[in-house]
């Protein structure tokens, strides 16, 4: 994604129909996609150094999906975000940066993570297995906000349940390492082509058939961006929510009563065109009434969590989403990402004008659902 | 080959550890010359990602100190110290790294002499674990370099 060819920058026509939907520029005013797109279009000598704006986009897509002139202005910027850390400068991150260098740190040298630590006997895994189940970051965003309640594990734990029930014993693997999602977004180019590299080999010994993620940054980093570059992996990718689509009558579920809405999240809706996946995977729970939000689908706004800002504007747009979730009256609001689940959650976490809407994991729903774990109790 | 040579990062807070270090060099005791030593003015400004990124940056071991608790200037700096480093052991452990290559201890101004023995005994773990895989295996490049600042972004 280094180059800006498929960006068509030369298109952009101001109309400023994007920064009229971007999230951050209702509350951060510094940021104007328009005008990050107008300054590539100026001549060298002219460009003003786009600032600290340049970090609060969050790549969500929703002014490519209005630009009336097809200029995908998400993907400039990784372009210039690459750019400007040639030059020295770094992201203002949050959390001081531990999170990427946690990405560093698994792309400098082959380590004995201990990432399965949370595997119990009850769940079936077989290493031998064609279906690959991807843990992703999960280990370490559930360490990181333990505070906040954040139990992301549990949702690939509930989708090696529901694999389970579909008589699919999938593998996990030590050696898988982050994906490089952020590091690709965010202009570090290099830390993602190690981690790529290091889990293409991955894939080469694993050779899967089908691999299945929870995290839809996971499934457009590893379905997109590794095969168009790598080829690999040679098979599906699939998120969790289209499995539980395709085969939904076999799964063995029980009645939950229960009203429930549905955040979109930008990876799985904009930026992979699935939004009917998860609903259906949703409507696969008999007794689950699902009420939209006043935004959803293509319209839904992001999360505004990124590993590269949080300040009050990307908390207001969280605040938005959760009053939004609140407005519709149900009892639980799902999301389908483990990002998702963090940001609304640390934005509820210590604020009791927020609304404390549960906030669950979509495969933790399904899961919850299935009969064995209901006679589990 | 050249003996292994350690290079640890020690972030010692301000009002404490640091002044604990002067007390035992200004006592005249010998210690490893094996550390770094980074003031911060708590032990609890020192986040996971500071540890981290002393990693990524190839550090073999990682010391944080601070005041004993119930003395810290800031009250409950420490306490919040253990809590963020608690996230960090947990953190290196998922990702692989050997537990004995951080350590939290507490130093007082006046106990130079633990200073120093506590620098011995932590120099000489890390020396026992060997070089840290973050830094590719090698363990002839090093001291002979100027000791690297670590960056703190925020």
């Amino acid at each position: 994604m280094p180059d800006q060819r498929g960006v068509k920058v030369l298109r952009c026509l101001d109309c400023g129909k994007c920064t009229s939907v971007c999230p951050v520029a209702r509350y951060n005013h510094s940021l104007s996609p328009r005008r990050l797109v107008r300054q590539r279009t100026a001549s060298n000598g002219s460009r003003r150094d786009p600032g600290e704006a340049l970090w609060s986009c969050l790549t969500c897509m929703y002014c490519d999906t209005r630009c009336p002139q097809e200029v995908t202005i998400s993907r400039l910027m990784p372009v210039l975000r690459h750019e400007v850390r040639q030059n020295g400068q770094k992201p203002p991150f949050t959390r001081c940066g531990a999170m990427e260098s946690v990405a560093v740190i698994q792309s400098q040298a082959e380590l004995p993570q201990n990432r399965l630590d949370w595997l119990t006997d009850d769940l079936r895994t077989d290493p031998e297995s064609k279906t690959l189940l991807w843990v992703g970051c999960t280990p370490y965003f559930d360490t990181f906000f333990a505070e906040n309640g954040v139990n992301t594990v549990a949702a690939v734990a509930s989708a090696i349940r529901i694999l389970n029930a579909l008589g699919i014993e999938p593998a996990v693997r030590k050696d898988e390492r982050c994906c490089g999602h952020d590091a690709l977004w965010g202009g570090d180019n290099e830390t993602f082509e190690k981690l790529a590299a290091a889990n293409v080999n991955m894939f080469n010994d694993a050779a899967p058939e089908l691999v299945v993620t929870v995290c839809p940054e996971c499934s457009l980093t590893l379905g997109r961006e590794y095969r168009e570059r790598f080829g690999l992996p040679d098979c599906d990718v699939k998120h969790i929510s289209e499995i539980i689509q395709e085969h939904a009558a076999q799964l063995p579920v029980t009645e939950q009563p229960q009203v429930v809405t549905f955040e979109d999240p930008c990876r799985l809706g904009r930026h992979q065109g699935k939004y009917d996946e998860p609903r259906a995977a949703l409507a696969t729970v008999p007794g689950l009434e699902l009420r939209e939000m006043q935004h959803s689908r293509q319209r839904a706004t992001c999360c505004a969590g990124s590993w590269l800002t949080c300040n009050q504007s990307t908390k207001k747009i969280q605040v938005d989403i959760l009053r939004e979730a609140a407005a519709t009256s149900s009892e639980v609001l799902v999301t389908a990402c483990p990002k998702c689940q963090i940001h609304l959650k640390c934005a509820q976490s210590g604020d009791e004008q927020v609304p404390g809407i549960e906030i669950r994991d979509l495969a933790s729903v399904v899961a919850g659902a299935l009969t064995e774990a209901q006679e589990r109790g | 080959m050249a003996e292994f040579e350690p290079r640890i990062v020690v972030f010692a807070c301000n009002w404490c550890s640091y002044a604990g270090a002067d007390t035992a060099g200004v006592s005249r005791l010998h210690y490893s010359p094996k550390i770094r030593v980074i003031r911060t003015m708590c032990s609890g400004r020192v986040s996971t990602a500071h540890v981290l990124r002393a990693f990524t940056m190839g550090a073999d071991g990682v010391l944080v100190s601070g005041c004993h608790l119930g003395d810290c200037h800031y009250i409950f700096g420490n306490h919040w110290a253990i809590k963020q480093f608690e996230v960090t052991k947990n953190i290196l452990h998922t990702l692989g790294l050997e537990d004995g290559r951080i350590r939290l201890e507490w130093v007082s101004a006046a106990e130079g002499p633990r200073w120093a023995a506590l620098i011995d005994e932590f120099v000489a773990q890390v020396q026992a674990l060997g070089p840290s895989p973050l830094r590719g295996g090698s363990t002839d490049e090093s001291f002979t370099e100027q000791p690297v600042a670590v960056e703190v972004t925020e």
